[in-house]
């Protein structure tokens, strides 16, 4: 059993989350197919969308992988974009939410 | 507001509940452009990465819009992921009124757009609504 990894999320959010984490785990499947056709615009896409989405949620380490898929995307380093989208799996695979009440 | 992604568009309607801002969603740049000709707005919260007509071109084409038919010059706010100086010149460029960089927080998005609404004043009919709205429904 691989170690788990805790975030603490905004009580606010909690009916959004599993709707949210299952299309992060959507364009990791998404980021698989559009490597093997070369489909770099819609890699960045993701890249740039997940990027966007993932601290706004709670999860800053998605954000961190949203920004270096899009370097990586960038720089056509297809070798980068697989080990991030697995590390962007391996992060969904490991996650364990806790919800705290509203810090704002 | 005008943004591809429903998580972002569900984000934002979890920032507004339980706030006086009413929220009507596009999902691209050519639907916020048909929605703005419809309809009345105080703010305008634009994605900028977007399919079909991307978020400059969309307030460029408001902007026009606003100007042929003499109408207010309604706030845009540009929501984008890229804090690069040069995103921040190309939206003011396109005709934004300020920009905020996702990931957002619900405060600093509540923040902007109370900036952006104070420099803007809703028109009596809304102002009254909105206050009213304020009254029973406090932000969190």
């Amino acid at each position: 059993m691989p170690d788990r990894v805790i975030v603490e999320v905004d009580e606010g959010l909690s009916d959004l989350i599993p709707g949210f984490l299952a299309h992060k785990r959507t364009d990791v499947i998404t980021i698989f197919e559009a490597i093997a056709r070369r489909d770099y615009a819609e890699i960045s896409r993701i890249a740039h969308r997940i990027k966007g989405e993932g601290s706004s949620y709670g999860f800053g380490t998605m954000t961190e992988i949203g920004r270096s898929l899009e370097h990586a995307v960038a720089m056509r380093d297809d070798g980068a974009v697989t080990t991030l989208a697995r590390q962007l799996l391996n992060y969904l695979d490991r996650l364990e939410i806790v919800f705290q009440p509203s810090k704002d | 507001m005008a943004d591809d992604s429903p998580d972002n568009r569900a984000l934002i309607r979890a920032y507004l509940k339980k706030t006086p801002y009413r929220l009507e969603e596009a999902e691209d740049g050519q639907q916020a452009i048909h929605k703005f000709i419809a309809g009345k707005f105080d703010l305008v919260p634009m994605d900028i990465q977007m399919p079909i007509v991307d978020g400059y071109e969309a307030t460029i084409t408001i902007r026009a819009w606003e100007r042929a038919n003499n109408r207010r010059r309604t706030p845009i706010l540009a929501l984008t992921a890229s804090a690069l100086e040069e995103a921040v010149h190309r939206t003011k460029a396109a005709g934004c009124d300020a920009h905020v960089t996702k990931p957002v927080r619900k405060s600093t998005l509540l923040d902007a757009i109370r900036n952006a609404i104070e420099e803007n004043p809703l028109d009596d009919e809304r102002a009254d609504l909105a206050n009213l709205t304020e009254e029973t429904c406090p932000t969190e």
